[in-house]
């Protein structure tokens, strides 16, 4: 099976086949920090709690968002 | 000699002191919020906030960029401070965006509440009103205390208290502008009609704005640029901190009666001189 095409933060990513959201964060953000992240799949907050059990599919869009300086 | 009795005390330092509000929840003795962006740097920011005496401050949501240093992570270095935690909307031009942030943020930050901004355009930064209510009563559905950033509009206002926000957030002027309070006679008329909180929000450029909006009534003030592009921010954020006491001692005292014409403070009588009384 051929790479799946996803998005994530506006960037064109590649992963294996059933790969799972825990998977993806630890490959774009290096390691997977203990607090203080989010993600949505397609517009849709993914608890953190299902990043183990939700595989990525071809063609999602995921945003991984932390806090920021804010006014 | 005791010159003051209790009873007749002509101030009392708890005035000044105790002076906690209430909002989702949470007892603030500080009246002031404080954003976290724009600040020459991180230590800067953390000694402004210590001279404010806030307890509460704002933070954004945005992507992680993945930078090999890693960077320093705000969320950790405010909560270390005891800080508590209001995470906003920000850059968000319609509800379903609005209402996706804020889920983000309570799932990153693992609070409640949220700062609610729907904006109508990059330039004015003005909240755009039909995606602030939908959003507002979408996110109170959800759970969230939401604190909405609003035009100094009553009726608006009014409508996001009905909706069930926890707190009204009106603009003195638009982000960022520092102008001010602009029609004070506005905020005046929210906080008279308000049974939640009434937080300034946006347009407070100097100390005496702050004062102002304290002495209209307002619970509490919310204000970032006006501290963090201050020449010295430390200071001026300490200068916020007596405002805000000075605003409240103020309001709480019960301001004079405005008067179009003169009316002098010393008796005329005993007075002495030559000129004879006006015609």
């Amino acid at each position: 099976m051929s790479d799946l095409v996803v998005q994530v933060n506006g960037t064109t990513h590649y992963f294996a086949p059933h790969t799972d959201l825990m998977s993806v964060v630890a490959k774009v953000l290096g390691d997977v920090p203990v607090s203080g992240v989010a993600l949505a799949v397609n517009g849709a907050m993914v608890p953190r709690s299902h990043w183990n059990e939700r595989q990525v599919e071809d063609g999602d869009d995921v945003e991984i968002v932390r806090a920021v300086q804010g006014g | 000699m005791e010159t003051t009795s209790k009873s007749s005390a002509p101030f009392k330092a708890a005035d000044a002191e105790d002076d906690s509000w209430n909002v989702a929840g949470l007892t603030l003795r500080s009246r002031l919020l404080l954003g976290t962006s724009r600040y020459p740097s991180t230590q800067v920011l953390l000694d402004a906030l210590a001279a404010s005496g806030t307890e509460c401050v704002t933070v954004g949501i945005r992507r992680v960029r993945p930078t090999a240093s890693g960077g320093e992570d705000l969320y950790a270095l405010l909560r270390a401070r005891g800080y508590h935690i209001l995470p906003n909307t920000a850059g968000c031009f319609t509800a379903r965006d609005a209402v996706l942030t804020a889920e983000l943020a309570r799932e990153a930050l693992g609070t409640s509440l949220i700062k609610l901004e729907v904006i109508a355009d990059e330039d004015t930064l003005l909240p755009e009103p039909v995606g602030l209510l939908q959003a507002a009563r979408e996110l109170v559905q959800l759970g969230f205390s939401v604190f909405p950033y609003t035009n100094d509009d009553p009726d608006l206002a009014r409508a996001l208290e009905d909706a069930g926000c926890i707190a009204v957030m009106p603009l003195g002027a638009p982000i960022g502008s520092g102008l001010g309070i602009q029609r004070p006679e506005r905020i005046e008329r929210i906080v008279g009609q308000s049974h939640v909180p009434v937080i300034v929000d946006a347009g407070v450029g100097t100390a005496s704005d702050v004062a102002v909006a304290f002495e209209l009534g307002c619970t509490a003030v919310l204000l970032n640029t006006a501290v963090a592009r201050a020449r010295r921010p430390v200071a001026m954020a300490a200068a916020m901190n007596l405002a805000a006491r000075a605003g409240r001692l103020a309001f709480g005292a019960g301001r004079m009666p405005r008067r179009p014409e003169a009316q002098a403070s010393t008796s005329r009588e005993g007075r002495i001189g030559t000129a004879g009384e006006p015609a």
